[in-house]
């Protein structure tokens, strides 16, 4: 099964997320901000792709992608970022603007799966 | 025979003629004119050799002789360049012929300057004067010529060469002998054995006979020649002695004296001529007479001692005065020379006497000359020395008088009044001048003295007839028959007329030349005295002027100098400066005074006296009661602004000036002069400058008035320097101080540094130690925002009180000088008793021209803040002012920023998040809708939510462009015709109706742009298209990919923007009020649009028009910036 982390701090927008992937045939990780995710990812089993919210309590978007390009095992595991200001997104990243749009936001995480 | 006796007398005679070979005594015997060849040949031998010839011969002869030279070849002309002389014989005899015999003297005195020549050629001489003797029967006559010649010869060696006519010698032989044996040499004689033989003349006796005879002629002939050379010598003594006294008579005659000689027995021996001039005895009857008897007994008698005298032996030298008989009185000068005989007695003595009566009235009168010279040389010189006019008068008038003997004498000077005053008498009685010593010069009836004064001219009167006859008037006063003669003398120079000086002489002789001349040449040098005392006098005037005026401008530049030293010093100080000036060398006293400020009262500023006691009695009386402008001295001069001179202290004139003053001060000090000047400032007076001197100190002059006036103008000029220094001083202090403060208020980063600088200012300006700033809270009451020196209660109780109403504009500062006389703050009145607090000054803050505060200063005592530091106050006020607006301003500043980023903050997240959470559940929703029962309404949720997505990304954008924040832009690689066409579908899904066309122009459409910026761009331009443009047309999209550096896309519709928009089309908020209907957004898509555009660093532009629609050019860089524009 397909293994998608959903790092947002926003409770209802994560939970339709979460319905929709598992809807999808996604296993589906959630994490509220960017220290939930962290320790999720400590866990042995890596997900495939990293939705990943920017504004957020704790451990912001951006700190939490630093951590994981600095670390090796986490380094590979492609990260889409979600956020209402594309501008504040790390480069070398795919963004996709709030609202997202489902479908489009399907196929990113299925092709990079694929791929992964 | 005759030949040898020649010889042997030319032997004989070897002694006398000294074997001189030059010196021939030659005779030539001749025979009718034999002698002419002898002669001829004689003279052309000499000529030849060059000797010099004379030839003395009797007139024909001399013919006869040119004539045989001539045919010699010597002319006439040329005989005599060459040395002849000729003359005629018998002229020069009668040169020294005496009766029939040659006298020798005179023979010498005629020849001898013919033969002593200086010459050095040879002399040759003829001479037939001998032979003329013998023809006139003077044969002894010619002898002893014959005998002159050769003495000539002896003093000056010659050749001579006599002729005679033989046929002289007839039946004389003895003769011819003497002849022959006078010369050296014979020429011309017969053969004697032949001729003289058979003549007869000659006839020889036997020769015993004739060397008996021969010795006998020889015995004889030296006897001969001694008896007739002591007959020669003797007759020659006899000549020379006759002729000795005769040149005696002529010597002795010639002179101008009496010369005798007189024997032992005083008779006289020898006299001159004189003796008959003299004693009118002739020469001859004087001879042998006894002095007695030709010079009178008296004279006698005067002269015998002398007489005996010279008899002794001694020679008497003598002037005397001797009353000769007949000669009548002479003074003689005489010399008795003693003539001593062989035996060695006295035998006479000669005598010189010269009369030398006229010598000695010549020196008598020299003496009298001299005596007079001496005297007028004492007077000039008395006259030179004199040093005062009265001097030169007394040496005129009494030593004149002196000198001349005269009875009386008088002098009188003309004077500006043309009035004689009568200057010094002697000799008068003491009345007898009465009435002449001031008299105009135009008196009718005059008197000597005025008359030469009047005519400029001497007037003589010789005598008391002619006094009176010319002065009749003046009888009464004159004794009559007194014998007197006047003389009176102008007294001249340059031709005017000064004085006259008249002398009296009593029982004199009338006045004579010399008299006269001495009058009028001691008057001359009594004008030239007087004159020259005048000048002198003149002289030192003007000299003690200058020496005044330099001692002035002395004072005027010794105070100049001391004015500008003390530029700098304070008013006080400078005023003393000025009254120590002047008290010291120039006045006794000065005194300053200044005008007050209010112009009513004059105040004394600085004062000195030289006498320390007198500065006391002066600083009392005028330093007590100040003096009202007006009143007094001082205030007169202020008053009227015109300087006051009083070279005499006066009490009437004083009152005159200044009424009703006391002025016990001048009576005090015992002033003799006074000066008082103004002060001028700028055309006002502002005090006065008085100086004072005292009754013993010279007076003050016209001269002192202006250098006082010239020094009150510079005082007042270093007062005022002195004053505006000051001014400037305190100005610059104040310059500085509003400097310091705003530079801090500048530098300040926070209010209450602002306010602490400035209560600091405060403080030093106003000289307050409390003060405090107070400013509007936002309720409208004034609370304290800081203070210095306040108490907590008195702050507590004072706080929320204002002057001014809240809304007052331009409010002016409120001074309480004396809070106890203050009615409106009585009530705080024991609240000030208790804070120290006796005068306040309210100073408002204003801001644009609105009241926002206000500062406060606090004095212990009353105060009246001058316009200086009100003026001051104020300017703190404003910087105070603008700090608190500024402070103001940017804490409002801050907290738009504040809430800028709040709202950015919010519009940012927490808006968007529940936002996209509902639209995410939509969208699961929708797609869990498998009935599609709800696919509509999830899709207007959708659709909505999405807009509203919309407009909450142009609000943040907008908010991030105004807040200054910028559009960010990702700029990445990308190809902009897929961007485009990406949004044409997307739109076109939106809009199925629309139709929009696509045209690409180029290939290369790749560029670094941010995709979804452009995106937004693109969608919003071509939707604006689809929305306003006529749908029968669509809309044309053109990308024009032709140029390197820049892309560009056109949206083209047919529609027209109304005009009044085209200029505001990319402002924000212009679509929202036209077409709301249409329109589904905020108004700021366009705006939003450019500012994208801008960040790119292109450009977008927009044309409209009815006939070609509207269009919109994108004009992109195909490189924009990184990062936010």
């Amino acid at each position: 099964m397909k293994r998608v982390l959903i790092v947002e701090d926003e409770r209802d927008l994560l939970d339709s997320l979460q319905e929709f992937f598992e809807d999808e045939g996604f296993a589906v990780q959630t994490a509220n901000n960017g220290a939930e995710a962290l320790s999720l990812l400590d866990a042995e089993e890596l997900p495939q792709v990293v939705l990943l919210d920017l504004t957020m309590p704790v451990l912001d978007g951006n700190e939490l992608y630093a951590r994981m390009r600095s670390e090796p095992r986490l380094a590979g595991i492609p990260v889409i970022v979600s956020t209402s200001d594309p501008s504040r997104a790390p480069s070398g990243v795919l963004i996709m603007k709030k609202p997202v749009n489902l479908n489009s936001l399907l196929g990113a995480v299925q092709s990079h799966c694929q791929s992964g | 025979m005759l030949e040898n006796m020649a010889r042997a007398r030319a032997g004989s005679k070897e002694h006398e003629h000294e074997a001189r070979d030059a010196c021939q005594h030659r005779v030539h015997f001749y025979q009718d004119d034999s002698i002419l060849e002898a002669l001829s040949s004689f003279v052309a031998e000499g000529l030849d050799a060059g000797e010099r010839v004379l030839v003395v011969a009797t007139e024909q002869r001399l013919d006869k002789l040119h004539a045989a030279l001539e045919s010699r070849g010597i002319a006439r002309e040329n005989a005599a360049r060459r040395g002849l002389l000729c003359l005629e014989a018998r002229a020069l005899l009668k040169t020294f012929m005496v009766g029939r015999l040659p006298d020798s003297e005179r023979f010498f005195a005629s020849v001898e300057k013919l033969i002593a020549v200086p010459e050095p050629r040879p002399l040759r001489v003829y001479g037939e004067m001998v032979d003329i003797l013998c023809a006139d029967g003077h044969p002894a006559a010619a002898l002893l010529l014959e005998e002159l010649w050769t003495e000539l010869q002896k003093r000056h060696p010659f050749t001579l060469l006599c002729a005679y006519d033989l046929a002289r010698f007839e039946g004389e032989p003895e003769l011819l002998r003497e002849t022959c044996e006078a010369h050296t040499h014979l020429e011309g004689l017969p053969d004697p054995h032949t001729t003289v033989a058979d003549s007869g003349i000659f006839a020889e006796p036997g020769a015993a006979e004739l060397s008996a005879l021969a010795t006998e002629i020889a015995r004889r002939k030296a006897i001969e020649w001694a008896l007739r050379r002591a007959l020669r010598d003797a007759r020659n003594s006899e000549d020379a002695a006759q002729s000795a006294a005769r040149q005696l008579e002529l010597v002795t005659d010639a002179l101008p004296v009496l010369v005798s000689y007189v024997d032992r027995e005083h008779c006289y021996r020898f006299v001159n001529q004189n003796y008959q001039r003299w004693f009118g005895i002739a020469r001859p009857a004087v001879l042998g007479r006894h002095a007695r008897d030709v010079l009178g007994q008296a004279a006698y008698e005067q002269l015998l001692p002398y007489f005996e005298v010279a008899l002794a032996g001694s020679n008497a030298n003598f002037r005397s005065k001797i009353e000769y008989a007949g000669a009548g009185p002479r003074d003689i000068e005489a010399s008795y020379i003693p003539h001593f005989g062989e035996d060695g007695r006295v035998h006479g003595f000669v005598a010189l006497v010269a009369d030398i009566s006229d010598r000695r009235r010549l020196e008598e009168a020299r003496e009298v000359v001299a005596r007079r010279a001496e005297r007028l040389l004492r007077i000039t010189g008395a006259i030179a020395d004199a040093v005062t006019p009265e001097q030169v008068v007394e040496a005129v008038v009494d030593q004149v008088a002196s000198a001349l003997q005269a009875s009386s004498a008088a002098l009188w000077l003309l004077d500006g009044d043309r009035v004689a005053r009568l200057v010094r008498a002697v000799g008068y009685r003491d009345d007898a001048l009465k009435g002449y010593d001031r008299t105009p010069l135009e008196t009718l009836q005059g008197f000597p003295a005025l008359d030469c004064i009047r005519l400029g001219a001497p007037v003589w009167l010789s005598s008391q007839r002619d006094l009176l006859a010319r002065y009749p008037h003046l009888a009464p006063s004159i004794t009559v028959g007194r014998n007197y003669r006047i003389s009176c003398l102008p007294i001249v120079v340059d031709g005017s007329t000064l004085g006259a000086v008249g002398f009296t002489f009593e029982q004199a002789s009338p006045v004579d030349e010399e008299e006269r001349n001495f009058l009028q040449l001691v008057a001359r040098y009594t004008g030239q005295a007087l004159e020259r005392l005048r000048l002198l006098e003149l002289e030192r005037q003007m000299r003690t002027s200058a020496e005044a005026a330099a001692a002035r401008l002395e004072v005027l530049s010794a105070a100049s100098r001391a004015f500008s030293e003390h530029a700098a010093a304070d008013v006080p100080h400078l005023l003393d400066v000025v009254a120590r000036q002047l008290s010291e060398g120039f006045a006794d006293g000065c005194a300053v005074f200044l005008v007050s400020d209010d112009a009513r009262t004059l105040e004394l500023g600085g004062i000195r006296h030289r006498d320390p006691e007198l500065f006391e009695v002066l600083h009392r009386a005028l330093g007590d009661t100040p003096m009202r402008v007006g009143e007094g001295l001082s205030g007169r001069v202020v008053s009227t602004g015109e300087p006051v001179l009083m070279s005499r202290v006066d009490q009437s004139l004083l009152e005159r000036f200044a009424p009703g003053s006391r002025h016990a001060w001048m009576r005090a000090v015992a002033a003799g002069s006074v000066i008082v000047v103004p002060l001028p400032v700028r055309g006002k007076v502002i005090g006065t400058l008085a100086v004072v001197r005292g009754s013993d100190s010279p007076a003050f002059e016209a001269a002192d008035l202006r250098l006082v006036t010239e020094l009150g103008e510079r005082a007042a000029v270093a007062i005022e320097t002195s004053r505006l220094y000051r001014e400037n001083r305190v100005g610059r202090a104040r310059a500085e101080l509003l400097y310091d403060m705003a530079e801090a208020v500048i530098a300040a980063e926070d209010l209450e540094t602002v306010l602490s600088a400035s209560l600091d200012a405060i403080g030093r300006a106003l000289d307050a130690s409390r003060a405090a700033i107070l400013t509007f809270d936002p309720e409208g009451v004034m609370r304290f925002r800081s203070s210095r020196g306040l108490s907590e209660v008195y702050r507590r109780a004072v706080e929320g009180h204002s002057p001014w109403p809240r809304d007052a504009r331009n409010p002016e500062a409120i001074q309480v000088p004396d809070v106890v006389s203050e009615p409106s703050l009585s009530a705080f009145g024991e609240l000030f008793r208790e804070e120290g607090i006796r005068s306040l000054a309210f100073i408002p803050l204003v801001a644009g021209d609105r009241l926002i505060g206000k500062f406060m200063v606090y004095y212990g005592a009353p105060r009246t803040l001058s316009e200086v530091e009100l003026a001051l106050a104020r300017g703190i006020a404003n910087h105070v002012a603008s700090a608190l607006v500024r402070f103001s301003t940017l804490e409002e500043l801050q907290k738009t920023v504040r809430f800028n980023e709040m709202f950015t903050g919010i519009l940012g997240h927490d808006l968007r998040n529940p936002l996209g959470a509902i639209l995410t559940a939509a969208q699961v929703a929708q797609n869990r809708d498998t009935e599609e029962r709800l696919s509509k309404p999830l899709a207007r949720i959708l659709s909505s939510g999405a807009r509203m997505a919309k407009m909450i990304d142009q609000l943040l954008d907008f908010t991030r462009v105004r807040v200054g924040s910028g559009m960010p832009l990702r700029p990445t690689m990308l190809q902009i015709g897929g961007v485009l066409r990406q949004v044409i579908d997307e739109l076109e899904t939106g809009y199925p109706t629309a139709r929009v066309e696509i045209e690409v122009i180029g290939d290369d459409d790749r560029g670094s742009w941010d995709g979804d910026r452009l995106s937004q761009v693109f969608s919003n331009l071509v939707a604006n298209a689809i929305q306003h443009g006529e749908p029968q047309h669509g809309v044309r999209v053109r990308l024009g990919l032709t140029s390197n550096e820049a892309v560009r896309i056109d949206v083209h519709n047919q529609g027209v923007i109304a005009e009044e928009l085209i200029g505001r089309i990319f402002e924000p908020l212009t679509g929202s009020q036209q077409k709301r209907d249409r329109s589904q957004g905020l108004g700021l898509g366009l705006y939003i649009s450019s500012e994208i555009v801008k960040a790119h660093r292109g450009r977008i532009d927009v044309s409209s028009s009815p006939a070609h629609g509207t269009s919109f050019s994108v004009h992109l860089p195909r490189a924009a910036l990184e990062g936010t524009a």
